[in-house]
């Protein structure tokens, strides 16, 4: 499973908030995924966004308060980075339904792996089923 | 061939407005403040489909804008290492690398007083094309130090070098 990274709310038991908003886990319709007619999700380049590393966010994910090591660092103080996984940042599966998508070096997605976990509560079931497996990983790498 | 300004894509100029829009808030005590988050939200969009050149150049000027807000540094002792980098910042001005320039102010920039350096700064920016940027830059440089003079090369080696060494 692919090391990989997002910044997200967190819970009262340090673990991302689950929704269908901005900075949680899950994705938006239409900012993150387009969905058919079908209600199905389009596999159209979009998914929900993940990073190799912490510094690979832009300026605005990175959470203020990491400022010492993330000089740019402009994001909200109630972000907090995640990772999840610790295999190579390539195209693979990441857990039940899902897939990462690379689509830069700096830059991944987090996609339906395949049709028949395409539908949007299926996909975003099968994303907030990985809650667990996220942990907050602030650590700065050297 | 005289340097070029940078080419600035809708998308860039987007970045840096709301870039500096949300240093401004930020050194307000608004960082926390819920048009703070819409500015965030902003930024978005722009910011994927910027080129990683323009991502990485809008990344860095989020660093140095801190520099505005941040108590001044502590200035560095100019070794002669120092010395050759910002040299190399002078040199890399004179032919339009600004992002060269930039980078190695960031890396050499502490060896200079808090104003020369934001000056500097706002010279750099001035020269390729971002006259709002410069401003920013120019007024921190001024409100620093009211009599700041433009801070290049020979000014440099004439002023600067000789009360440093």
């Amino acid at each position: 499973m692919p090391k990989i990274f997002r910044t997200m709310r967190k819970d009262l038991d340090d673990k991302p908030t689950i929704g269908a908003i901005r900075d949680c886990l899950g994705v938006r319709v239409p900012i993150d995924v387009d969905v058919d007619a079908n209600g199905n999700v389009e596999l159209n380049g979009k998914g929900m966004s993940v990073s190799p590393s912490l510094n690979a966010f832009p300026h605005f994910l990175i959470p203020r308060r990491l400022q010492e090591f993330f000089p740019k660092a402009t994001g909200s103080n109630s972000l907090f980075c995640f990772s999840m996984g610790d295999g190579p940042f390539v195209p693979s599966g990441v857990e039940e339904g899902l897939d990462l998508v690379v689509d830069r070096p700096s830059h991944g997605l987090v996609v339906p792996a395949r049709l028949d976990a395409a539908s949007l509560p299926i996909f975003q079931a099968n994303l907030a089923a990985t809650r667990d497996h996220w942990k907050i990983d602030e650590s700065v790498e050297v | 061939m005289s340097p070029r300004a940078l080419s600035m894509s809708p998308d860039y100029l987007a970045s840096v407005r709301g870039l500096r829009e949300l240093h401004r808030l930020i050194a307000r005590g608004e960082g926390e403040a819920p048009q703070c988050d819409a500015l965030r939200d902003s930024l978005e969009a722009p910011w994927y489909r910027m080129t990683e050149a323009e991502k990485e150049r809008v990344n860095h000027l989020s660093a140095d804008l801190y520099s505005i807000s941040d108590s001044p540094h502590a200035v560095q002792l100019l070794t002669p290492e120092a010395e050759r980098g910002l040299l190399a910042a002078f040199a890399a001005r004179k032919v339009g690398d600004w992002d060269l320039a930039l980078s190695l102010l960031r890396q050499w920039g502490a060896c200079l007083q808090p104003a020369e350096l934001a000056a500097l700064r706002g010279e750099i920016w001035r020269q390729a094309g971002d006259p709002e940027t410069a401003a920013a830059f120019r007024e921190h440089a001024v409100t620093l130090d009211p009599s700041i003079e433009n801070v290049d090369e020979s000014n440099f080696r004439a002023h600067v070098l000789p009360g440093r060494s």
